[in-house]
């Protein structure tokens, strides 16, 4: 289990969000179907050469240290099993942000939750332009708000009274 | 002004317990008037066969005496006619014929002076009766009627207390709805405010801030956030 797991750590650690690993999940369930069909052998190839390059290189290696043949379906189903479970695991911190993820804002924010939690740490972003700017994180039932938008709603609540009797 | 519901109800059993009350009243006072009116009728009667009766006592006096008067004559007339009598015992005789009618006329005056007394007494009593029976009915009825009175008054009051309790309560519950709709319309048009004045200020603050915050400083205040959620042990 040991030797899966070390396998399977590199390929989580390219995956930063959840649309991310959305992706690569249905390329696995693709590779699963194929497994299952008539001739799994050919159909796991057919599929395994059409996904993405970054994908088929991770799996080869994984394979590779693990001493799994590309013929060996029944050894390719367990690990593909062990790796979509393990996927499903992965931890995820909510991100709201005021705008769409940019691939720099993508790559600071995943360095750093990888980094806080750990590399199989994901990020769910969520878009809400009101924020004006910051962010609003959310964890496993933890709250933090640190947009913009909250920070002037602290100072207008703040000088409430203030801002009333002007008007 | 609109009436609750509630209170116009309360007004209706109301009005509408007065009303058997003035009915049954009125009842009581038309079977008292009609009795009132028998006894009336009663006496009435009374009093012509009194008077009737009196007609009659004095006929049969009048007629007693006539018979006797005639009898004293035809006795005189057959004592005249007789020869044998001599005039002393005429004379003796005429005076005990004169005794003895003198003794019955009496007597049937005496008698008749008694009938009378005795139909008078009759009369008397039964009219004594017949005022105690009115005054008995009378009494009767002024204690139903009294009665009556009572219960509507019991009736009445305890439909009036209830009635207040009822308004009172009503009462209390629509000031404490009001003060809660206040106190809710109050807080509403406050978060209107509070929410008008934080999009006013969250549009401002974009039109401002936004336009001149670059894509790498949005990043910074994202990392920045980051590390304050990791600081307030969010992460």
């Amino acid at each position: 289990m040991d030797a899966y797991a070390a396998t399977i750590l590199p390929i989580l650690k390219t995956i930063n969000t959840t649309q991310e690993r959305e992706l690569f999940e249905q390329e696995l369930e693709k590779l699963s179907v194929a497994l299952y069909k008539i001739k799994p052998h050919e159909g796991f190839l057919d599929i395994f050469s059409r996904l993405g390059k970054q994908t088929q290189e991770l799996l080869t290696q994984a394979f590779t240290k693990l001493q799994i043949s590309l013929s060996n379906t029944e050894g390719i189903k367990t690990y593909l099993t062990i790796l979509k479970l393990r996927l499903e695991a992965m931890p995820v911190v909510s991100v709201q942000i005021a705008l769409a993820p940019t691939q720099e804002i993508l790559l600071a924010t995943s360095s750093f939750v990888k980094e806080t939690l750990g590399d199989d740490a994901l990020i769910a972003f969520t878009v809400d332009p009101t924020l004006v700017a910051g962010a609003v994180i959310s964890y496993k039932g933890k709250f933090f708000d640190a947009s913009a938008k909250n920070q002037l709603s602290n100072v207008l609540l703040q000088n409430k009274q203030d801002i009333l009797s002007l008007i | 002004m609109i009436i609750p519901t509630f209170i116009l109800t309360i007004f209706i059993v109301l009005f509408t317990l007065l009303l058997v009350i003035f009915i049954i009243l009125g009842l009581s006072y038309a079977k008292l008037i009609k009795q009132l009116h028998q006894k009336e009728e009663s006496r009435a009667n009374s009093h012509l066969q009194e008077k009737h009766i009196q007609n009659l006592l004095t006929n049969a006096k009048e007629q007693a005496n006539t018979i006797l008067k005639d009898a004293g004559v035809q006795a005189n007339m057959l004592l005249g006619t007789t020869v044998s009598f001599s005039k002393e015992a005429q004379q003796l005789t005429r005076e005990k014929l004169s005794q003895i009618v003198t003794e019955q006329q009496n007597a049937i005056a005496k008698l008749v002076t008694e009938l009378g007394q005795a139909e008078q007494q009759a009369i008397q009593h039964a009219a004594d009766k017949d005022i105690q029976t009115i005054q008995t009915i009378a009494q009767d009825i002024t204690a139903e009627a009294e009665k009556e009175i009572r219960d509507f008054r019991s009736v009445l009051q305890r439909e009036t207390l209830s009635a207040q309790r009822i308004i009172s309560s009503k009462l209390e519950q629509e000031n404490t709805q009001l003060e809660k709709e206040l106190v809710d319309y109050k807080s509403n048009q406050m978060q209107k405010i509070d929410d008008a004045i934080v999009t006013i200020i969250g549009k401002v603050a974009k039109q401002t801030l936004g336009k001149t915050i670059s894509e790498q400083e949005h990043s910074q205040l994202i990392v920045e956030a980051l590390k304050n959620a990791k600081n307030e042990g969010v992460l």
